[in-house]
């Protein structure tokens, strides 16, 4: 009696799970209602008109994902258009990795947000389609963002995005450091040379306190924004060949290269221990994100934030745009719930909580002037974005490789000692190569 | 129509003993086994076989992602595989990590395993302590292995330079990387090579032992004169699979290091992973680093398995 218990009891778990197998997953509704030409439309009892429902896929797993999160959850109960937005916030890696094969199989979600430098390839493969109808539709203009936030989104003049966050590295300082140092602490450097002079008062290694830190891997491309506020670039203007191998960027190299040797900068540390060395209070000057900020409040660090300083040109930084994007998947009635949520995260309400919530700096005009933007020391400080952030090689395709498996890795080399000119050469071939291809 | 029903009843009498005699077929054990094989060999056809084919057919083609753009290329992958520095740069990463992991795993697995065989309570506990880390996932392990040994804020690493060891740069030293990812992987999966080989050690008869212990023997001839020539099948088990596991090496490399620094660390599944999942997203040449790597694991493990399960034969 026991054992046909136990068998019973086995069966019926076994019955259960299967029928948990035909319960359907997000995205397999996306797929079963899109081939029926309704897309990922479902009825809802409210009786605004036919309801509509897109997933939405992001990859905002840190706590700004709670803030994403509520905003969503906010639109989903006060839009009058009977929309639901179905949010899978996932790791970046994995979205990348699921996205390709969603879009060949029809089953992408309608909408995602990816970064500037995804445009180029995502437009090419017919992952993104274009926007350029999203102004006229929800009644706002191009001229209602920050030019370089829209420019970075466009490819072949087409806008594939429209922007939903904006960031470049700013330049971090610890006061504390400063002060123990024999600086004023309330004046950053204001150019590279400046902050080669203070990281090197500031570096102490007995304490194991850097002066300054510059990542080899897993970090915003400070590198580039460096190489062009010393007068340098990576690409030319028409984004068809190298201009890395110049006297200018050898300088930049030579300055990094330095600092390292002069035990002022750590050897081969990567973003993510970079951050940690300037949460933990023992890094001086740092070029990063605005991620920073949350952490470095938690932790009690005694910090200031800047715009980035100025190389033997003008300050530099590389804009880099989260931009809203409809995917190749979605129906007309998911593209126009699609744009209805991005139009509302575009209204200036939304745009200043997320900005002031998240440490973010304003992309939009109109909160060029607002007040509330301007109280906040922080934001306010991020707001110099306008004056020295600059789109980075905008429609060059492998712009992303090259960061990645080209340049930071030349940056690595250098750092580990290797001669700057063989590097910088080298890497201006691959390049070239690269972009042959 | 009643003339009629003895037909029918013949009828069905009929199907009736064809389908008791068909239960009978499938209720014989030599018949039953397939049917219990059945969605074993189902699940291996869907998740093993058809990738595999499917692998050395994209090899074949240049196919991006996202199959905008393919054609047709033949061998050209794989000969552009041949004269990519990277791509040997992974492969000897791979048998690097390889020749050093496998066997240090398999001699801490036998040690431990000849230590605590025996049935006890302390043995017990400790078997259970070795093989927590097999049960922990290596992206939270590899995260707190990487802040452990940061040389900046690591713990171990501070610990280390109180004791006069300064200047260990572990998963950010080009030299020393590797070896640490290789000491870290064993530290997590030697406790699944020790319970195997404590079932191996547990099913060698006492009475070895106790002839053995009458003819003088101490406990060192015993270990190396019946513990380890018996144990040799499970021992090449654990050698063909901890061999095929680390020529796949990918998830303690993609936590800690990233392949870095300067690639040192860059095994060829990192390399496939990075080719055909991000830019370039070269579906194609990922493929034919996929079959080459395939062809390295068949030239490494099928010797190995001919030497330790043939002879046995």
């Amino acid at each position: 009696m026991k054992r046909k218990g136990i068998a019973l009891l086995l069966a019926g778990m076994m019955a259960a799970s299967l029928a948990g197998c035909t319960t359907k997953s997000p995205m397999e509704q996306a797929d079963s209602s899109s081939d029926s030409g309704k897309s990922t439309s479902e009825s809802k009892t409210s009786n605004d008109g036919e309801a509509v429902t897109i997933q939405f896929w992001n990859a905002f797993t840190g706590t700004d994902g709670d803030v994403l999160r509520e905003i969503v959850d906010k639109y989903n109960e006060t839009n009058d258009k009977n929309i639901t937005i179905e949010m899978d916030i996932m790791p970046g890696s994995s979205l990348e990795e699921k996205l390709p094969a969603a879009v060949t199989t029809k089953t992408a979600p309608a909408l995602i947000i990816r970064g500037n430098f995804d445009t180029a390839t995502y437009a090419e493969n017919g992952v993104l389609v274009p926007m350029d109808d999203f102004y006229e539709t929800v009644g706002m203009s191009e001229g209602d963002f920050s030019q370089a936030s829209v420019d970075a989104l466009k490819y072949e003049e087409k806008q594939y995005m429209i922007p939903m966050q904006v960031h470049s590295t700013f330049l971090y300082w610890n006061k504390d450091l400063f002060e123990a140092a024999g600086l004023d602490p309330e004046t950053p450097p204001a150019t590279w040379a400046e902050a080669a002079e203070y990281a090197e008062k500031i570096t102490d290694s007995s304490k194991k306190i850097y002066g300054i830190g510059f990542p080899v891997s897993g970090a915003p491309c400070y590198f580039d924004a460096m190489f062009k506020s010393n007068g340098g670039d990576v690409f030319n203007e028409e984004g068809t060949a190298s201009v890395l191998d110049s006297e200018a960027n050898l300088k930049t190299l030579e300055y990094i290269q330095n600092l390292v040797k002069s035990g002022s900068a750590p050897v081969g540390s990567t973003g993510a221990d970079t951050d940690n060395l300037m949460l933990a209070g023992q890094l001086g000057i740092y070029a990063g994100g605005p991620w920073l900020i949350t952490g470095l409040k938690e932790n009690d660090i005694n910090f200031g934030v800047t715009g980035m300083p100025a190389g033997e040109e003008s300050a530099k930084g590389v804009i880099e745009v989260q931009g809203f994007g409809v995917t190749s998947s979605a129906t007309e009635e998911e593209k126009a719930a699609a744009y209805d949520f991005i139009a509302y995260w575009n209204t200036p309400e939304v745009s200043k909580e997320w900005s002031l919530r998240n440490g973010y700096p304003p992309y939009l005009t109109a909160l060029s002037d607002d007040a509330d933007i301007k109280d906040d020391e922080i934001v306010s400080a991020l707001s110099s974005i306008s004056d020295f952030g600059f789109s980075f090689a905008p429609g060059v395709k492998v712009v992303k490789q090259v960061n990645n498996e080209i340049l930071f890795p030349l940056i690595e080399n250098v750092a580990a000692g290797n001669d700057p000119q063989t590097e910088l050469t080298n890497a201006s071939n691959a390049i070239d190569e690269l972009l042959k291809k | 129509m009643i003339w009629f029903a003895p037909v029918v009843l013949k009828e069905r009498y009929k199907s009736l003993k064809k389908l008791k005699n068909l239960g009978k077929y499938w209720n014989r054990p030599e018949h039953a086994a397939y049917l219990f094989l059945f969605p074993s060999l189902l699940v291996l056809f869907v998740f093993a076989f058809i990738p595999l084919v499917a692998s050395i057919v994209i090899s074949l083609f240049h196919m991006n992602i996202f199959f905008t753009d393919t054609s047709f290329s033949g061998i050209a992958n794989f000969f552009e595989a041949f004269g990519d520095s990277r791509f040997w740069n992974a492969l000897v990463n791979t048998l690097y990590f390889v020749i050093l992991e496998v066997p240090l795993q398999i001699i801490i697995g036998l040690l431990v395993a000849n230590a605590v065989h025996k049935t006890s309570w302390f043995n017990k506990a400790a078997r259970s302590i070795f093989f927590l880390p097999v049960v922990c996932s290596m992206a939270a392990i590899g995260i707190v292995w990487s802040i452990l040994l940061d040389p900046n804020i690591g713990y171990v690493t501070g610990i280390l330079e109180k004791l006069g060891f300064r200047g260990l740069g572990f998963f950010r030293d080009p030299n020393m990387a590797m070896p640490t990812a290789i000491l870290m992987t064993v530290w997590k999966n030697f406790g699944y090579t020790m319970s195997i080989l404590v079932v191996g050690i547990q099913g060698i008869s006492q009475s070895y032992y106790e002839a053995s212990q009458i003819d003088g023997a101490g406990k060192v001839r015993q270990f190396f004169s019946i513990t380890l020539p018996l144990l040799k099948p499970t021992l090449g088990f654990c050698m063909i699979t901890n061999t095929i596991g680390s020529l796949q090496v990918f998830d303690q490399v993609y936590v800690t290091t990233q392949g870095g620094p300067q690639y040192r660390t860059e095994t060829l599944v990192q390399y496939i992973y990075k080719t055909g999942f991000s830019q370039p997203y070269d579906l194609g040449y990922a493929s034919a680093l996929s079959v080459l790597l395939l062809i390295v694991i068949l030239v490494i493990s099928l010797p190995m398995y001919r030497k330790m399960f043939m002879n046995q034969e």
